[in-house]
């Protein structure tokens, strides 16, 4: 209950700062330049190039949106209070967990108008439309959570901005570079590959795009967002300590 | 659930922050209704014993109680009991001070309870500022939107650091006032560095230095108790009154020289120290600082008589709480290290 409270707190300020409206309308821009400059060209009903897109700059704004949840009350010092009020330190992440994934989910609703035009242009398989928002909501939670690790760690937006950039980069960019150097691997180092590819945010994001929910990938993002959220927890809770 | 009669038990508790006791086996109890000031220069471990006491930071040794919780075992029933104002106040800003109220009140689990936030908003006298947002409000009013949002639940202990500090003296007189009404039926702990604000508003004193505690009574107890060192300032006029002179029979002398009156003095009163302070016009003004346990002023009075000088001012006072302060804050237990002490004291007040 009290988590969603600070939720709501949260998504309020979230909307009473430009902040918001700047991050969802940058990535509204860039998202419809980069889409419709390619759609064309391949000429087929299909949303894969949008959920790509969509994947590349939730690497950027799913630490823009996390950046200031902890940072910011550090710096102004409301943290002290929030924590000082009943509540559960893991309630406090949870709720500011829960407003910026709402937050990511407005950004999501709000691309909903490409594949409804897609559809006008030709014969849309929606099968793969849920998949692909299913997939970039736990793409774009997980970056959120690192996030939310990020913030929790300074008083400073700009090093949890960069921070979570560095940390959801690598993971989502890692398998990228395989190609190039899977060939230096000798023989017995060949499970290293696995190993890459089952760390990549974007291997299981593809996976899951591709319209087939496996369990495995459900379980790596649900593994991502718990573990930085529990460092998140841990991070707060470490103020105890010091 | 009945409550205790002791509100806060702390007992043995230590604080260090890497290799330095922020705060050194403190001990007190704070019985229910009590209004307890807080006092002890910068740096020497008030703020950090007020974190402790609401669950924000863990003591590092030795336990506390807060309205019968311990502060390990259950933070959350600490913090339901607290109601906590922060040094320096920090609040939502974006926020108005309705909106921040509610948040806090829901907070609090007495989300949506009408009447509580309408009795704090008139406690507080908020009323006309409801809809105005915090950043638009004078230092004054933000202090009270942040008691407002701490005491909304009604706790029955509210933990205030430096509530007063910042304020313009109008405003610090409220907010005292306020504190005082607010104080008639909960426990309050005030930390601040204003003494009078605690012979004011508080009826018992905890003075901490370097993370231990030195004194612990009330107000008076302590000037009474640190009588060892008794001011007088007595004025004599120069030249007596024209008319007085004219009525007497008997010749009332001018008085030759400032010099003569000290000596005088000094002489009535052997265990007192006597300078010349600046008097007005037409007097001599003197303060003696007596270390003895006998009234001087008969003495005075007998020495005024048989010189046949015109007394003018005649006031004792005892030793205030600054000096008393001053005196337990920066005198080290050893007594030999002082002036290192006061050097370390002084770095320390420079870093926060």
């Amino acid at each position: 209950m009290k988590a969603l409270t600070i939720a709501k707190r949260e998504l309020r300020s979230y909307f009473n700062s430009p902040v918001a409206y700047i991050i969802v309308c940058l990535f509204l821009l860039i998202l419809g330049v980069f889409f419709w400059q390619t759609f064309f060209l391949a000429g087929r009903a299909t949303c894969r190039d949008l959920f790509r897109w969509v994947a590349r700059l939730l690497v950027v704004a799913g630490p823009a949106i996390s950046m200031r949840l902890v940072a910011e009350e550090k710096r102004t010092g409301t943290f002290e209070v929030l924590v000082t009020m009943p509540v559960r330190d893991r309630d406090v992440i949870l709720g500011k967990y829960a407003a910026a994934v709402g937050l990511l989910v407005v950004m999501l609703v709000m691309t909903f108008g490409y594949p409804i035009s897609v559809a006008q242009l030709g014969k849309l398989d929606w099968g793969p439309v849920y998949a692909g928002y299913l997939g970039l909501l736990l793409l774009g939670a997980s970056y959120i959570a690192i996030g939310i690790w990020a913030s929790s760690i300074t008083d400073n937006q700009l090093i949890a901005l960069v921070l979570s950039l560095v940390i959801g980069g690598f993971l989502y960019f890692v398998d990228w570079f395989l190609p190039l150097i899977q060939g230096f691997f000798p023989d017995w180092l060949q499970w290293m590959v696995d190993v890459i590819e089952w760390v990549s945010l974007d291997y299981h994001f593809q996976s899951i795009m591709r319209g087939v929910i496996d369990t495995r990938d459900l379980v790596y993002f649900t593994s991502i967002i718990l573990v930085f959220l529990m460092l998140a927890f841990r991070s707060i809770e470490s103020r105890k300590w010091k | 659930m009945p409550e205790p009669t002791v509100a806060i038990e702390v007992s043995n508790v230590s604080k260090s922050y890497g290799g330095t006791r922020a705060v050194d086996r403190i001990n007190f109890q704070v019985p229910r209704g009590q209004i307890l000031g807080f006092l002890g220069p910068n740096g020497a471990g008030k703020t950090t014993t007020m974190k402790i006491l609401t669950c924000f930071i863990a003591p590092s040794d030795g336990t506390a109680r807060v309205n019968g919780h311990d502060v390990f075992t259950n933070p959350v029933e600490v913090r339901q009991s607290v109601g906590y104002l922060p040094e320096s106040n920090p609040l939502y800003t974006e926020m108005t001070a309705l909106e921040y109220l509610e948040f806090s009140a829901e907070m609090r689990g007495v989300g949506g309870d009408t009447g509580k936030l309408k009795k704090v908003v008139d406690a507080t006298g908020l009323g006309d500022v409801l809809g105005k947002e915090i950043r638009a409000m004078s230092k004054g009013y933000r202090q009270r939107v942040g008691l407002a949002g701490a005491m909304v639940h009604e706790p029955p202990i509210l933990i205030l650091d430096e509530p007063m500090s910042g304020l313009d003296p109008n405003q610090a007189s409220e907010i005292r006032d306020l504190i005082r009404e607010i104080g008639k039926d909960r426990t309050v702990i005030l930390s601040t560095h204003n003494l009078a604000e605690v012979t004011q508003t508080c009826n018992r004193v905890l003075i901490i230095a370097r993370g231990k505690l030195v004194a612990d009574d009330t107000p008076e107890a302590l000037v009474k108790g640190a009588g060892r060192r008794v001011r007088y300032y007595v004025s004599f006029l120069k030249k007596p009154d024209v008319e007085t002179a004219a009525n007497s029979a008997e010749p009332w002398p001018e008085i030759a020289s400032a010099a003569e009156v000290s000596k005088a003095l000094a002489a009535a009163a052997k265990e007192a120290s006597v300078t010349e302070l600046p008097g007005d016009d037409g007097t001599y003004r003197f303060e003696m600082i007596s270390s003895g346990s006998g009234d001087l002023r008969a003495r005075i009075f007998h020495l005024a008589v048989e010189k046949r000088w015109t007394l003018m001012e005649m006031r004792r006072e005892g030793q205030n709480l600054e000096e008393i302060f001053r005196g337990l804050t920066t005198d080290s237990p050893g007594g030999g290290r002082r002036s290192a002490d006061e050097g370390g004291t002084k770095s320390e007040a420079d870093e926060s």
